[in-house]
């Protein structure tokens, strides 16, 4: 088990989500922890454990904030939750909308308009 | 290969802006960054690239001049040099390479002028094709069509002849807009691949499965 | 479980709704006919979904003709059949995944639904059998499924591993039944995000009762006593799911029935979330459930 992240990595590549999650887990020495979580997010987000993605997303961004690569990825994660300011009437029709992938923050689409643009 | 319009969700009367802006809403779509970390990433690279040669096909088609024939099984022939210089002269030994260049340049009015200039005992198959070709384009399709006829009914095993022929005779059954009269023979609109009106419709006709 | 996955009937050309209601009505058809009358109990919206998904993605077109209702003979309908496999695919996978949560309520439910359930299933259980014998791999999914889910929630574990046996069981289903052209990697995850997706819907539709009852749900964790504030955290949670489903669904290629899909996957999701975890919790009562999100909807 050395510090490189090169077995992770065709892990991944090969669709081994799994594996690559064991290796990864198992690495809490890890002096870079940012990067494991980063990794762990990547293999959460493939496997479709979301909220796990989020989560590790959000430790790898937190432990390196200046880091873009985390940030953008974390970033691009929440925006497909469309968190939006609580309580006001962009929370309503913002739920649910599904085109926050496209990181419409400013989620003002009548649904049947959000539906014309894709 | 598939329909490049259909490959980008437009018709082929769109507006080179209106093309723009459909090819930058699918890239927008199938964008690498979207698709990148969630394990679908060469799939979307693979539409993204039908996507981008059906752009390419759609412009540079626009920029010859080449008229839209729907289906893709008709290729404008002689478009590139070596098919240019290929050029078999057909069997009544006439050169029409200038016509085919003027054609694929868009310039139809000169193309139709010389060809106008032919007397009527010279006029054969090939002249009746690229007159029906010249007509398509233009936009006269009732003459596009008694070229067309003339042409395959003056050389029968000519492919292009048929191809352009065929390409009528599907539009004028219906089935890429308009009615569809007939519901059973040959021009069975359900036969069509592009049949736009029986897709998902809610028709009872027999023949529509 | 059943009955999330529609269309937004609103947004639906007419022609497109009364096909989708043949479809409907056309596996209750089928079920009845291959796996017998009471078979016909178990259809569902959601299995409707499946058989069209499986006809668009094997292009088979259907041919819709009047006919008399399966189960009320006075009343007419469209009906709808088709070649090939895909109604009674769906009507299999809808009588196996009843007969498998009925024993589940028999484990545990209260007295009353115990009952209803052992009865129930002494009643199709021939009609169980049937389907049993013409895709005894669906059984064993769901099986497994059930297996898995009974150990999450005995273990009390977080949203995502909750969800996964569900989400496995209708990733696989669709690997089953799709063509060889359709690459098996997207329509895997289609399938893996549609089940967490109507996993985590009746999660969200049964967090208070789950909360008074003291039984499990995932959603429980986020709980703090405001229901508001953790149905909204639900339909981020939901978002993500159907993000995912949606950039896995564009790149399907699917041509006949596409528009009812498309209004399922963009229009009834979407409506079907603010129902469940919005509206629900800010009206007075369930009869003024806005239907039509465009309008502003104010206190």
């Amino acid at each position: 088990m050395g510090y490189d992240f090169s077995n992770v990595i065709n892990l991944m590549n090969q669709g081994r989500y799994d594996d690559a999650e064991n290796i990864l887990i198992a690495m809490q020495n890890h002096p870079d922890q940012a990067r494991v979580n980063y990794y762990l997010a990547q293999v959460y987000l493939k496997k479709g454990w979301l909220e796990s993605a989020v989560e590790c997303a959000g430790k790898a961004y937190s432990l390196e904030p200046d880091n873009r690569e985390y940030t953008d990825f974390y970033n691009n994660l929440n925006s497909q939750r469309n968190v939006s300011a609580a309580g006001d009437n962009k929370a309503a029709k913002a739920a649910g909308c599904c085109c926050a992938a496209f990181e419409c923050g400013d989620c003002c689409c009548e649904v049947s308009e959000c539906l014309g643009s894709h | 290969m598939k329909d490049p319009y259909k490959i980008l969700g437009i018709t082929p009367h769109a507006t080179d802006e209106e093309i723009k802006q459909a090819y930058r809403a699918l890239a927008k779509k199938y964008h690498p960054d979207r698709y990148g970390e969630s394990g679908l990433a060469s799939q979307a690279a693979e539409k993204m690239k039908e996507i981008n040669e059906a752009y390419d096909r759609i412009m540079k088609q626009r920029k010859e001049g080449i008229p839209y024939i729907p289906e893709d099984t008709y290729t404008c022939p002689y478009n590139n040099e070596d098919e240019y210089n290929s050029y078999q002269s057909n069997s009544t030994g006439r050169d029409y390479r200038v016509i085919y260049r003027l054609i694929n340049l868009g310039n139809l009015i000169e193309a139709e002028h010389i060809l106008n200039g032919t007397s009527p005992t010279e006029r054969d198959a090939e002249w009746y094709y690229l007159m029906g070709t010249i007509s398509y384009s233009k936009g006269w399709l009732e003459e596009a069509f008694n070229y067309a006829s003339t042409a395959c009914r003056m050389s029968p095993d000519d492919d292009k002849y048929k191809a352009l022929y065929e390409r009528i005779i599907q539009q004028r059954s219906g089935t890429q807009g308009g009615f569809v009269s007939t519901r059973s023979g040959a021009a069975d609109c359900c036969d069509c691949i592009s049949c736009l009106i029986c897709t998902d419709c809610l028709c009872n006709c027999g023949s529509c499965s | 479980m059943f009955g999330y996955l529609q269309p937004f009937r609103e947004e639906l050309k007419m022609k497109d709704y009364k096909l989708y209601k043949s479809v409907y009505c056309g596996l209750c058809r089928s079920l009845s006919k291959s796996y017998g009358l009471k078979s016909s109990l178990t259809l569902s919206y959601d299995c409707t979904v499946l058989a069209m998904l499986y006809m668009s993605l094997h292009d088979t077109p259907c041919s819709v003709k009047k006919g008399k209702c399966t189960v009320n003979p006075l009343k007419k309908c469209m009906i709808c059949t088709c070649e090939g496999d895909a109604l009674r695919f769906a009507g299999a996978v809808s009588v196996i995944m009843s007969w498998h949560k009925l024993k589940d309520t028999m484990n545990d439910g209260g007295l009353f639904k115990k009952a209803a359930a052992f009865f129930l299933r002494i009643f199709l259980r021939g009609n169980y059998k049937r389907a049993l014998r013409n895709y005894p791999l669906i059984d064993e999914y769901t099986a497994e499924m059930m297996k898995q889910q009974n150990e999450a929630e005995k273990n009390d574990v977080g949203i995502d591993r909750a969800a996964d046996p569900t989400a496995t069981l209708i990733s696989r289903l669709c690997i089953m039944f799709c063509p060889e052209k359709t690459d098996r990697k997207t329509i895997g995850v289609f399938g893996y995000h549609v089940g967490r997706w109507i996993y985590l819907m009746d999660a969200c539709d049964d967090l208070e009762k789950d909360i008074k009852k003291k039984n499990f749900n995932p959603f429980k964790k986020k709980y703090n006593g405001d229901v508001k504030a953790t149905m909204q955290y639900c339909n981020e949670v939901l978002n993500m799911t159907a993000a995912q489903l949606i950039m896995a669904y564009e790149l399907l290629d699917l041509h006949r029935y596409k528009a009812i899909l498309d209004n399922i996957i963009y229009n009834g999701i979407t409506i079907q979330q603010k129902k469940y975890t919005f509206d629900r919790y800010n009206k007075k009562k369930t009869k003024d459930i806005d239907y039509y999100p465009a309008m502003d909807v104010h206190e």
